[in-house]
């Protein structure tokens, strides 16, 4: 484990422990054996008793022109892209900057 | 045992998950070298991998230790070196070495950041480099493929960023396209390599 990560986030009585390593090392093994021998180039989230395969990048949206983009076209167009959606970061931001206020 | 006759490399096995996965693998019957350059908290005169090739041992496995910096060109071949000059191969490689230094941005210096990009980027491509070209030069002469595979450590921080981890997210996020790198060239050997991020949900 990476020296200081988790070292603080033992679990409550009665909880799943999920920095246990006990919990990801299964997986491990699992991918260092025979039946992962067709698995390559994954990312997998590992906590507790839960394995997630992980998406690449890819593109959400897109705005194309046949023309390049000026100032004014751009702003008309952003909106399809969807920039500034993701309202859990937005909110973050808008937090902390209120914070600073 | 699944993994019986296979010998693996952990790299940051001296504590934490990298023991874990060290003992776990040698429980499924891998001979394991287990490297860490640390030294355990209660006792400065003990080397964290050597207590961990103990308790492998204690259990009925096989194992041995390296004390290689794994970060430095020379410390990443002679642990690979090791593990073929040893035991005559290496079929698993679990790069799991790694620091933070959290800082925001505004105050991180450059030593906080370099030191945490050498030891987990400098500390994956190293091992991995060095395993590679093993890899390479077997299939070659056998004419086969290699039933060998990279196991990378990354982390959530990696993919989404964290707040104050600047370097480790950095890092994370480089193991991750290394690994994808890795999984691309070593096709041509047989030989896969995959990432896993452990992490935690909230309560």
């Amino acid at each position: 484990m990476t020296e200081g990560v988790g070292l603080d986030m033992d679990a409550a009585p009665g909880e799943v422990d999920e920095w246990d390593p006990e919990g990801i090392v299964p997986w491990i093994v699992f991918l260092a054996g025979p039946g992962a021998r067709r698995i390559t180039g994954e990312v997998f989230v590992v906590h507790g008793n839960t394995v997630k395969r992980m998406e690449s990048w890819r593109p959400l949206a897109q705005i194309r022109r046949e023309v390049h983009w000026d100032q004014e076209s751009l702003g008309a167009a952003v909106a399809e892209l969807g920039a500034g959606s993701d309202t859990m970061r937005i909110g973050d931001f808008l937090e902390l900057r209120d914070r600073l206020a | 045992m699944t993994l019986s006759g296979k010998v693996a490399i952990v790299t940051g096995a001296g504590q934490g998950i990298g023991r874990a996965e060290a003992r776990a693998l040698a429980r499924a019957g891998a001979h394991v070298v287990v490297n860490d350059v640390g030294r355990a908290a209660d006792d400065p005169s003990v080397r964290t991998a050597d207590r961990v090739v103990a308790e492998i041992r204690a259990e009925g496995g096989s194992a041995e230790a390296n004390h290689s910096d794994i970060t430095s060109w020379d410390g990443g071949r002679e642990l690979v070196e090791q593990s073929l000059a040893r035991s005559g191969a290496l079929d698993i490689l679990v790069c799991n070495a790694g620091i933070v230094r959290d800082r925001t941005l505004s105050k991180m210096d450059l030593k906080e950041w370099d030191d945490v990009i050498r030891v987990h980027l400098h500390g994956h491509f190293v091992p991995m480099r060095f395993a590679a070209t093993h890899w390479r030069e077997r299939a070659r002469a056998t004419g086969a493929p290699v039933d060998a595979t990279v196991i990378a450590t990354s982390s959530e921080a990696g993919l989404w960023g964290t707040f104050g981890q600047a370097n480790y997210s950095a890092a994370k996020a480089g193991i991750i396209a290394l690994t994808q790198v890795a999984a691309r060239e070593f096709a041509a050997y047989g030989v896969t390599a995959n990432a896993i991020c452990p992490a935690r949900v909230p309560r």
